[in-house]
């Protein structure tokens, strides 16, 4: 097992430097002076000029390339934000636990929420149970994250005056922001609950523990939901990705500085280290969660077990 | 089974009950800012009225990130709002546009471009640096060096030398508009030592010889203020309006989203918003435009114009003054004031805002294009172009929301006279590259500004000097055009008839449109007297008044 932890540890390696080169020639061949944006629209294009220079974007492509990969791999350095004059690194790191706090908690509450309802739905199928169910999933995967922060907001905050509306100084103000980001894992989870559950619901093995007298909830909890685990681990991993790429809007809504609104306010700017460097460290993030989605199969699921123990014992 | 269900059922809805319970107390305090004003009114009533209950504290919620807090670092961003406040420059302008000593003792022409500055011997920062003449000319190389300072900056100067420990004469290189002065008042000065020690540029450890230090910094959340003990210069000396510090402590707070700097005035997490959108005012206002009950408003009319550039190519289809003239007469100014910025704002009558101090009264009683349909058809027909037709146009605008519905409303008025507008709008980023393209836009919508003076926010557009390609930057290519410019930017032919005579000449060849001027607000809960706008046109909490009663949602 250790080994495979490794070897995937190891991949990693090449799957970032595939997305340093990739976000940098996208953000080099996208249009965007960030010199311009630095200086604003007062600014002559001498000043332009003098600007680009100091900032190194008037050297040659691959020099430009080469220095970021060397210094990102070699000296683990993201370079330094053109829009706060501050190390990347220090910048993500400062912001990096906000943005993980809203992803964890997003993550928990679209499991906790969107399991039962995919259990139920899938236990009562076709009956009102799975109606309301999909419905609660339709609408949860139909609204737009912006809208829903808002509208949370507006109920919530202005009107019940339950939660603030906006920053991160108490754990309060991070209850909306993760109710926002989970609304749509909800739903996905749901479905796809509903969906694995019906899989195993009218297998041989349910039928036989049936037939021995087994009661229904040791049926569904024992028998069918670890059985129908390793789709919805899945799409539960898949949704960490997007709850971390749904944290750009959440975050910019509640106001919460945190990976998202830096790497939006990077890319308004043409900040490339930043944006660069913000990418980078969410693709670390979605690896370790996708390596962390493989080990739990091997948990849930005896049979992947075994494979990493007898592929160890063959050699 | 129905146990286990009732069970959890029994559970929700104590849940919901407490936490209603909750709410409704928290609710009651938080969310309705008239009572909450009042019970701040009210609390410190037993105690007197005489004095402040204690130290002020005033958090601030600004839609613009605290941006490179450096010395040197970029100037724009939410930097404005708090840069004075922090660093010491060696003089400001006050609201009457004469330059104010601040670390300067005495500034002396010795010749048209050479300036003497003495600073006061007394300067230090908050860490006890000595300020001397050496740090005024570090901080001016730095700012040389950086490329940040950009316009009427340190880079028209062309050397400095060190007269005595506390007196730096500066040469220049030309000069400006309202003065060499303003040369020598963009640039903070810091100390040298401090600079150096800080380890990050001054990214983050700021020291400065401002009114107030930095206590706390939440990047991309929340600045802290807190007011300098001991600083170095007296209440007498130290007494421009915008570098006041009446508030013990100021909290800026970074919003960006529209109506959540509403929502945070309203429940409380805020007692300013530093600028609040027109389309978003009206929360705030009643039928007559005035704040309403618990409220505080200070509008800020900005030097910045709205315009609508033509791509004068040679040779294409706007190189044609009949055409350009049949787009102005078709725009309804008016209309779009009233339909964009529900009114809160005016309709432009040069290409430039009324606010700069040389913008004629006289402009806004002559005809600017006002909207004439019939006209507009006639000089379509001028043009060689048919009225009737469907004359296919690309305008480009940014993402702005007022920028993008006033593009709708104009490409609905062109299509009048004839016109098939295509609306391509694009982030900043995108639009700054697209508008510099010869090819890919006929109409474009900025918005356009400059220092102090209206012929700086003209020659930013019609300088071809100031452009590579040695045309204007809607690549018109006018002798005439550019010698006006020369003489209304030069400040030894700058008078109130080279500015006339440009604006005139601007507008009969309508190579580009004034639109319109929006408001914009900032909106303080009661017990904010009245909200300070510098010349910039940037809120100065410092300077606010505030009433004796004055609390803070901070305390």
């Amino acid at each position: 097992m250790s080994r495979y932890i490794l070897k995937r540890l190891l991949w990693m390696i090449p799957v970032v430097l595939g997305v340093a080169i990739l976000i940098f020639c996208i953000m080099d061949f996208c249009p965007g002076d960030p010199a311009e944006i630095i200086l604003g629209s007062g600014a002559t294009e001498a000043e332009l000029i003098a600007k680009r220079e100091i900032l190194g974007l008037n050297r040659p492509f691959f020099v430009r390339l080469v220095d970021y990969l060397q210094s990102v791999f070699l000296r683990f350095d993201f370079g330094t934000s053109y829009t706060f004059g501050t190390p990347v690194a220090q910048d993500l790191l400062s912001r990096l636990p906000r943005t993980l706090t809203i992803g964890f908690f997003g993550i928990l509450i679209s499991v906790a929420v969107g399991v039962p309802l995919g259990i139920t739905a899938a236990i009562h199928q076709n009956g009102w149970g799975d109606r309301i169910s999909m419905v609660i999933a339709l609408v949860g995967v139909s609204m737009p994250g912006f809208w829903l922060g808002l509208m949370l907001v507006i109920v919530f905050a202005l009107n019940l005056g339950w939660f603030p509306a906006s920053g991160f100084e108490t754990w309060q103000c991070f209850v909306l922001p993760c109710i926002a980001n989970s609304m749509g894992g909800i739903a996905t989870l749901a479905r796809q609950t509903r969906s694995s559950m019906l899989d195993v619901i009218r297998a041989d093995y349910i039928v036989t523990a049936r037939a021995k007298g087994v009661a229904e909830r040791i049926i569904r909890y024992k028998h069918m939901l670890p059985n129908a685990l390793i789709p919805i681990i899945t799409v539960v991993g898949n949704n960490f990705g997007h709850i971390l790429g749904g944290a750009v809007v959440t975050e910019s809504v509640f106001a919460i500085p945190g990976i998202g609104m830096y790497m939006i306010s990077a890319v308004n700017s043409r900040d490339y280290p930043a944006v660069q460097g913000s990418v980078i460290l969410l693709a670390i993030a979605f690896s370790l969660v996708m390596l962390l989605v493989d080990l739990v199969y091997a948990f849930v699921d005896p049979r992947i077990k075994a494979q990493y123990s007898n592929s160890a014992a063959r050699r | 089974m129905k146990k286990t269900l009732s069970i959890i059922l029994i559970i929700a809805m104590l849940m919901a009950v407490l936490a209603g319970c909750g709410g409704q107390a928290t609710g009651a305090e938080n969310t309705d800012p008239v009572d909450a004003t009042k019970a701040q009114a009210e609390a410190p009533a037993d105690g007197g009225a005489e004095e402040p209950a204690g130290p002020i504290t005033v958090t601030v919620g600004i839609n613009q990130d605290f941006s490179d807090m450096s010395p040197f670092g970029g100037q724009s961003g939410g930097k404005q709002y708090y840069k004075w406040l922090i660093y010491g420059y060696l003089a400001l302008q006050d609201q009457s546009a004469q330059y104010q000593n601040v670390l300067a003792k005495r500034m002396e022409y010795v010749d048209e471009l050479t300036l003497d500055v003495e600073i006061y011997d007394y300067i230090h920062d908050w860490a006890g640096n000595h300020i001397t003449a050496d740090d005024v000319m570090y901080s001016f190389q730095m700012a040389k060096d950086s490329g940040n300072f950009t316009g009427q900056g340190p880079s028209f100067i062309e050397k400095m030398e060190k007269l005595d420990d506390y007196t730096v004469r500066f040469y220049f290189t030309a000069d400006a508009l309202g003065g060499t002065l303003t040369y020598v008042t963009n640039v903070p000065i810091t100390s040298q030592k401090a600079y150096e020690e800080s380890g990050d540029n001054m990214a983050v450890n700021i020291i400065g010889c401002g009114k107030y230090k930095i206590t706390d910094f939440v990047a991309g959340s929340t600045l802290t203020l807190e007011k300098v003990e001991n600083h170095w210069q007296t209440e007498e000396l130290w007494n421009l309006d915008q570098l006041a510090a009446n508030p013990d402590k100021i909290i800026y707070k970074y919003i960006p989203e529209a109506s959540q700097m509403s929502i945070a005035l309203e429940t409380g997490i805020i007692d300013v918003a530093g600028t609040v959108s027109g389309t978003e005012v009206s929360r705030f206002m009643d039928s007559n435009n005035n704040a309403v009950s618990g409220y505080t408003m200070g509008i800020i009319e900005p030097t910045q114009v709205t315009v609508l550039l033509f791509n004068c190519t040679e040779g294409s289809m706007f190189d044609n003054q009949a055409l350009r003239q049949a787009v102005c007469y078709a725009i309804n100014t008016d209309g779009i004031v009233q339909a964009v910025l529900g009114g809160r704002g005016y309709a432009a009558n040069t290409y430039g805002s009324s606010a700069f101090p040389d913008a004629a009264d006289k402009w806004a009683e002559e005809d600017y294009y006002d909207y004439n349909l019939e006209l507009a058809k006639e000089k379509m027909k001028e043009a060689g172009y048919d009225p009737d037709g469907s004359l296919k146009v690309r305008l480009v605008v940014d993402r702005d929301s007022n920028r993008g519905k006033a593009a709708e409303i104009i490409a609905s008025s062109l299509k009048a006279i004839g016109m098939e507008v295509e609306i391509n709008a694009y982030e900043t980023a995108l639009f700054n590259t697209y508008k510099n393209e010869q090819d890919e836009w006929e109409l474009l919508i900025d918005l356009k500004n400059g220092s102090g003076y209206l012929p700086n926010c003209w020659r930013s557009s019609f300088d071809a000097n100031a452009f590579s390609n040695g045309l204007t930057v809607n690549f018109a290519k006018d002798e005439k055009l550019q010698e006006l410019v020369m003489a209304a930017k030069t400040p030894a032919t700058y008078s109130e008839e080279t500015v006339d005579e440009f604006h005139y000449y601007l507008k009969e060849k309508a190579y580009g449109y004034g639109l319109f001027v929006a408001y914009n607000y900032a909106v303080a809960l009661d017990g904010v007297d009245n909200i300070f706008v510098n010349r910039s046109n940037y809120i100065c909490p410092g300077a606010f008044t505030y009433s004796t009663d004055f609390v803070g949602v901070a305390n």
